[in-house]
């Protein structure tokens, strides 16, 4: 159920690949470039998310919904699929406002599917 | 109950090199398919999964199938019919396969356990995403028979219940299951966090117990003779403790010796003998002053590894700080898991 929720993310323009892991970083489901390694960024993204979500609550910002990192070769937002996050990994150049959308709708669906 | 106990015990171990029968008494089988008999013998519908036909002799095997147990070669066959699914099999990767070629078959509700051959702990770690997804209902605890089972020093079995930090690996009901089990073939049962329950159940009991009448005598000590706050006897307690265990996993058993120095703690534990009867202390210090030519060698040769000397639980709560409960739940599950991989 999940891989299909990925497989279909992954025809989004300018998605290289997604994952969902658990808020603990477990790998529950990879559709990701051969090259990398899914349990070590798994593990990563939950403690990038973990520590951006801690730093929004102590600076008062509330609850966190995206985190973004910004590279010279793409970009990797994760956001909140409630007993997961959902990790994407994008060209540099991409359209995020689509990207944002379809990973929104992926992510509800996530929800329901735990 | 339907219980399926998976492996039926090396009976070459157990007789002809450990040689049981006249060192600790008993009659062969011994292990897991003495388990199924008991079970049987209480009155349970017993299978017994073991393909390898020439662990036990005939006369064994009767003994077996006389007790009403049904021997199956399948591990699946034995998966459909088990509310407890009981692991005695050999150690490591070998015992994780079956574990999660099991899964999928199992009745609703039942309950993995594990024997002497992993934790409950790592045994969940590695069947955690299907325990997540697809088998929420299934419990992992463990039916650890602390001895041989067959031997008369087996009278108990050591289960697992909810974690020390309060992670549940099995339902209540799934862990009263094991106890009930365990009462019916008259054996008491233990209940113990299920992250405690290999270091007091395992082989490694041993060092459990050594080390616990040490930390005994430094505290009576401590509070007796010496009157320190209670504390400080606790932060030196934990400081050696995590000391020595953090060298033994950098530097192995060899790099410990060599990092502490027995001539030097011999002559700086004498003088901790404060107390008339300090029997503990006598025997650790008799043993450290006569310590085998082999090993003193080896200690000479050992090399001492980069180690980080850590208090563990403060720096689980500056990860959580950091990053929150569960990603620093994720990190410490990983580094336990690297440990034992």
């Amino acid at each position: 159920m999940i891989d299909r929720i990925l497989a279909d993310l992954n025809r989004t323009e300018g998605i290289k690949g997604s994952m969902v892991v658990g808020k603990d970083g477990l790998v529950i489901a990879a559709q990701l470039p051969s090259n990398i390694d899914s349990e070590l960024v798994g593990a990563m993204a939950s403690a990038a998310f973990g520590a951006a979500e801690r730093t929004a609550a102590e600076i008062g910002q509330g609850k966190l919904e995206q985190a973004m990192i910004e590279s010279e070769f793409g970009k990797t937002l994760m956001t909140d699929a409630g007993e997961g996050i959902l990790v994407v990994l994008t060209d540099a150049k991409v359209n995020l406002g689509l990207i944002r959308i379809s990973m929104k709708r992926a992510a509800e669906k996530i929800k329901n599917a735990f | 109950m339907k219980v399926a106990v998976y492996g039926a015990g090396n009976q070459e171990l157990y007789v002809n090199k450990l040689r049981l029968p006249e060192t600790y008494g008993g009659a062969p089988p011994y292990g897991g398919s003495r388990m199924a008999i008991e079970f049987a013998k209480a009155g349970h519908e017993v299978y017994l999964a073991e393909p390898n036909r020439n662990m036990l002799t005939d006369e064994m095997w009767k003994v077996v199938e006389d007790a009403g147990v049904k021997v199956v070669s399948d591990d699946i066959e034995a998966a459909k019919n088990a509310e407890i699914a009981i692991l005695f099999t050999p150690f490591g990767k070998k015992t994780f396969q079956i574990a999660k070629n099991i899964l999928p078959y199992l009745p609703q509700n039942a309950v993995i356990a594990n024997t002497c051959t992993v934790s409950p702990i790592v045994l969940y770690s590695m069947l955690e995403v299907d325990l997540r997804t697809k088998r929420k209902d299934v419990g992992i605890t463990s039916m650890h028979p602390a001895a041989v089972p067959g031997t008369p020093q087996h009278g108990h079995y050591v289960i697992s219940g909810k974690a020390t930090d309060g992670t549940c690996y099995a339902t209540e009901e799934q862990v009263n299951k094991c106890v009930e089990l365990a009462e019916s073939a008259g054996k008491k049962a233990y209940v113990v966090p299920a992250d405690v329950s290999s270091t007091v159940a395992d082989m490694g009991s041993l060092v459990t117990a050594v080390a616990l009448a040490g930390v005994l005598d430094y505290y009576t000590v401590g509070k007796k003779i010496i009157n320190a706050p209670e504390k400080m006897i606790e932060k030196q307690i934990i400081m050696t403790l995590q000391t020595m265990a953090s060298l033994v996993e950098t530097s192995g058993v060899k790099g410990l010796l060599k990092a502490l120095n027995p001539e030097l703690l011999i002559r700086s534990a004498s003088s901790m003998h404060l107390l008339k009867d300090q029997k503990d202390l006598d025997a650790a210090l008799e043993i450290l002053s006569n310590l085998n030519d082999d090993l003193k060698k080896e200690m000479e040769n050992a090399e001492i590894k980069p180690t980080t000397l850590v208090a563990a639980q403060s720096l689980v709560k500056e990860l959580e700080t950091l990053m929150g409960g569960a990603a620093a739940k994720g990190a410490i599950k990983r580094s336990m898991r690297k440990l034992f991989e």
